[in-house]
């Protein structure tokens, strides 16, 4: 049983029938072990409708507006085997997936082509109350062609429960580069499933910021294969729960190829009854020598009933590489706080000082100069004292 | 070294591999009610015990196998075994060494395992599991001298019943998990120890277990008890002969500390790891678990394992009582085709609980190393601290370390670290011994116990010095 059985039933899609056989995973399913599927299950989706906009976006699981900019164009061909095959993987590992592949809306597919430079804005706009719009997103990067990639999310919009999923494939050729950013500061009432497929070919790129302040929950599935020799990847997120939010991200690389690097980076920070949950796997394949790897995991817990699940996995075949993780948990740091304390500052302002700075080690390294601003803009809003910061940073222009 | 050199040493036999050929009282293969009823019957068992044996069985039938581990194996099948298997001769069981089969002794000089020795050293009281039914057990006086109760579990229950019956499954529940269940049902025996209030054991407590039987199964039961303010370090230590079919061991630890005591449990483990291919090795499924049930109470477990084609283990620590304290070191070693799968599981439940984990992962040949452990800390386990440390090290480019650290954190005043690194051992190092005049297989021991200090320094003086000899034996031929 699920909230999508309805729709699932009238579906004609080739998986509708085993989703809905199957339902929604439960905590038995290792990397379901702690979603709340709750509004899931109970929530009695309907089918989406479309908003009007004028920009690049994503609503009611359709693209509105596709960009027309040179070195950018639409393919009309369809997937590639590969992208199948891919895409098939992504669609079978549990019964959402397989909903999600079953009830898919707009199936778009870009193509950077070699050489050119091209920057893409995808707003997602959010649903009316109680739709869920589900869309796929196939992107392709020509060799040594360049990427950034953009996905701001609608905040203003009304709190009331609904459901974005986005599927995206991308597959980065020889040379290619890709920077992704993503500000998710949705509406308290949406509930965000995004899957990310990045296949990099030799001495291809791949970043990732993730920034989820916002939506009732948001889980990520990431996914990044380096496939050729010299790929590198780097993944940095943050994560900020109150209230009752909850945030998870599955993040793995596959180091399927030697001479490969990926680092990884992530801070939760959870207040009131929020919870995050993160999970960092890296695979180094038997013929992966020469590939290192590092990941550096730490979570801020400032209240009683925040919660937070970690995991950083390492699976390692070969023998030649250098592989590290660090985790840590805990709460504001009590000598730093005294510190600050001494020098004058009130112990509100202290932790909202210490609170803004373990934010920043993941914010101050988004390369985009406007939308690092608005995401700093937002977290000052959300920390309970962040007027004092915000003025220094006024005060001395930075 | 010369490929040929390693290719002589990777096919050195397992130099423990020889069965005693003494006749053994062994029911036929099988497992059912009545087998259950056979062995509480044989084992001259109190109803209650038969009882909870049965309830175990049937929750058992009901269970399946976990297959979250990272570990391949055929699926086991239970008909196939013998659940019981005694020495003939334990009626009329020896009050010395003298008395004691010749073959037996035998067995364990060629184990290098100075029984006759320990008593000159008289610092170790020996338990000695042979198959199932303990035969011989010294230095009984001077530890009843102290109150100390260390007798086989069968004994303990005609002779401390209540006890038995209070603790046994308190800390591991019939219905654990898979092989906890199947212990219950069928467990053969295991040691008894009980110190009483205040007291401080005497002598470091030791049972060497040893799998003999052919296709016979061993569920040991081990059940520690540690009154307020005592303390006691008990040692495990394990081979086991050579043969074609695989073995299943599936054993239950469950250790009790009250206020203020301290429990020390230490392992070194050897069995048959099985021929390159994996064939023949011990499968090792074991549910061990100390409760930190009174304040200021402190269990920590030490283990070297080196041997069985698969090891399937999480000594954990439930840490109760305030300002309890819970250890974990480990060194698990994975050569030719083993596969480990082993970690810990420290819960904080009470406030300014501490817990350590240091372990240490080597792979070889064409072993799998996995640590898999959980931190877990719960509302109110107020100022909990955790330091977990996995480090991986890997000889050979065929081998794989994993790390599957779980983490779960309710509790804002927590502070928990964890970090792991895997590498190979560096060309820098070997070479650099090499200049000194190190032959290459010194160079890499060498390298290897530096690695492992961190834990060997936790085992009884005695056990360290066998472990980094037994580490040695493992690692012959493992240079790459």
């Amino acid at each position: 049983m699920s909230g999508f059985d309805t729709l699932l039933a009238q579906s004609t899609a080739p998986r509708a029938e085993q989703a809905r056989a199957l339902g929604l995973p439960t905590p038995r399913v290792e990397r379901w072990k702690y979603v709340p599927t709750r509004t899931l299950a109970r929530t009695a989706w309907v089918a989406p409708t479309q908003r009007d906009t004028d920009t690049f976006a994503l609503s009611g699981g359709q693209f509105l507006n596709i960009p027309t900019v040179d070195g950018l164009t639409e393919v009309q061909s369809g997937l590639t085997e590969s992208e199948r095959l891919r895409l098939d993987a992504m669609a079978t590992a549990h019964g959402f997936s397989l909903t999600q592949d079953a009830l898919n809306g707009h199936q778009l597919i870009l193509e950077v082509g070699a050489s050119a430079s091209v920057t893409l804005t995808l707003e997602h706009l959010a649903n009316l109350s109680l739709e869920a719009g589900f869309a796929t997103l196939v992107i392709r990067v020509g060799s040594n062609a360049s990427l950034s990639l953009i996905e701001t999310f609608e905040a203003e919009a009304a709190s009331e429960t609904n459901l974005d999923s986005l599927r995206m494939l991308v597959s980065v050729a020889r040379d290619g580069r890709v920077n992704h950013l993503k500000f998710q500061a949705a509406n308290a009432g949406q509930l965000i499933f995004h899957a990310v497929d990045v296949d990099l070919s030799e001495n291809a790129q791949y970043t990732l910021d993730t920034i989820d302040f916002g939506s009732k929950m948001a889980r990520s599935d990431i996914l990044i294969t380096l496939s050729g020799r010299h790929a590198n990847t780097d993944v940095r997120g943050l994560a900020l729960c109150n209230g009752s939010q909850y945030h998870d991200t599955h993040l793995a690389i596959d180091h399927a190829v030697g001479e490969t690097t990926s680092a990884m980076m992530f801070r939760n920070m959870v207040d009131d009854k929020g919870e995050a949950t993160f999970n960092g796997r890296v695979l180094i394949r038997k013929d992966a020598q020469k590939s290192a790897t590092e990941q550096s995991v730490a979570n801020l817990l400032l209240s009683e009933r925040a919660r937070v699940n970690p995991k950083p996995e390492l699976e390692i075949y070969a023998d030649d590489v250098t592989a590290s993780h660090g985790c840590t948990v805990g709460s504001l740091n009590k000598a730093e706080l005294f510190y600050l304390k001494s020098r004058g500052i009130a112990e509100a302002d202290a932790r909202a000082f210490l609170q803004y700075a373990f934010a920043e080690e993941v914010v101050e390294r988004v390369a985009h100069p406007q939308i690092r601003e608005q995401i700093e803009t937002r977290l000052l809003g959300e920390l309970t004292h962040g007027e004092l910061i915000a003025e220094l940073k006024d005060a001395l222009d930075v | 070294m010369s490929n040929q050199d390693i290719d002589q040493l990777v096919d050195q036999d397992y130099k423990y591999g020889f069965v005693t050929d003494i006749e053994s009282d062994t029911l036929p293969p099988g497992l059912n009610e009545d087998v259950i009823r056979e062995i509480s019957k044989r084992k001259g068992e109190p109803e209650w015990l038969l009882e909870w044996r049965l309830e175990a069985y049937h929750k058992w039938l009901q269970m399946t196998p976990p297959d979250w581990a990272h570990l391949e194996y055929p699926a086991i099948d239970f008909q196939t075994m013998s659940y019981f298997s005694a020495p003939k001769n334990k009626d009329d069981a020896p009050k010395s060494l003298d008395e004691v089969d010749p073959a037996l002794i035998e067995t364990y000089n060629k184990l290098g395992i100075p029984l006759e020795e320990q008593k000159m050293l008289a610092g170790v009281a020996v338990d000695a599991v042979f198959d199932s039914v303990s035969v011989v057990t010294t230095f009984k006086e001077k530890l009843h001298e102290a109150g100390v109760v260390f007798c086989p579990l069968s004994e303990a229950v005609h002779s401390h019943p209540e006890l038995v019956k209070e603790y046994l499954g308190s800390i591991v529940p019939q219905n654990d998990n898979y092989f906890a269940a199947l212990n219950s049902a069928v467990f053969s025996d295991g040691s008894f120890v009980y110190i009483p209030k205040g007291v401080t054991c005497p002598m470091e407590l030791s049972t060497y277990f040893r799998i003999n039987q052919q296709n016979t199964g061993q569920f040991e039961r081990t059940l520690i008890i540690a009154e307020d303010s005592s303390y006691v370090s008990y040692l495990e230590g394990c081979t086991a002969p050579q043969r074609d079919e695989n073995q299943l061991h599936a054993a239950v630890v469950e250790l009790v500390a009250m206020d203020d005591a301290e429990i020390k449990y230490s392992t070194v483990q050897n069995w048959f790891a099985g021929d390159d291919e994996g064939k023949g090795g011990i499968y090792n499924f074991v549910t061990k678990r100390g409760e930190c049930r009174g304040d200021r109470s402190k269990i920590s477990w030490t283990q070297l394992e080196t041997g069985s084609a698969i090891t399937w283990k999480y000594p954990s620590c439930v840490l109760k009582g305030a300002d309890s304290v819970g250890e974990f070191y480990s060194v698990a070693v994975a050569g030719k085709k083993q596969q480990a799968d082993t970690g810990t599981k420290m819960i904080h439940i009470g406030p300014r609980t501490r817990s350590t984990i240091i372990s240490k992962g080597i792979s070889t040949a064409r072993g799998q190393n996995a640590y898999r452990g959980l931190v877990k800390v719960l509302p109110g386990a107020t100022d909990a601290r955790n330091f977990t440390q996995c480090d991986s090290l890997l000889i050979g480019d065929q081998c794989g370390a994993h790390t599957f650290p779980y983490v779960e954190a309710a509790e804002p005043s927590a502070n928990l670290e964890h970090e792991a690194t895997t590498s190979k051992v560096s060309d820098d190092q070997l070479f650099y011994l090499r200049t000194r005049g190190m032959s290459e297989e010194d160079a890499l021991n060498m390298v290897v116990n530096g690695f492992c200090k961190d834990v060997f320094q936790k085992l009884p003086m005695e056990f360290a010095v066998e472990a980094e000899a037994l580490l040695g034996i493992t690692l012959e031929g493992a240079v790459g």
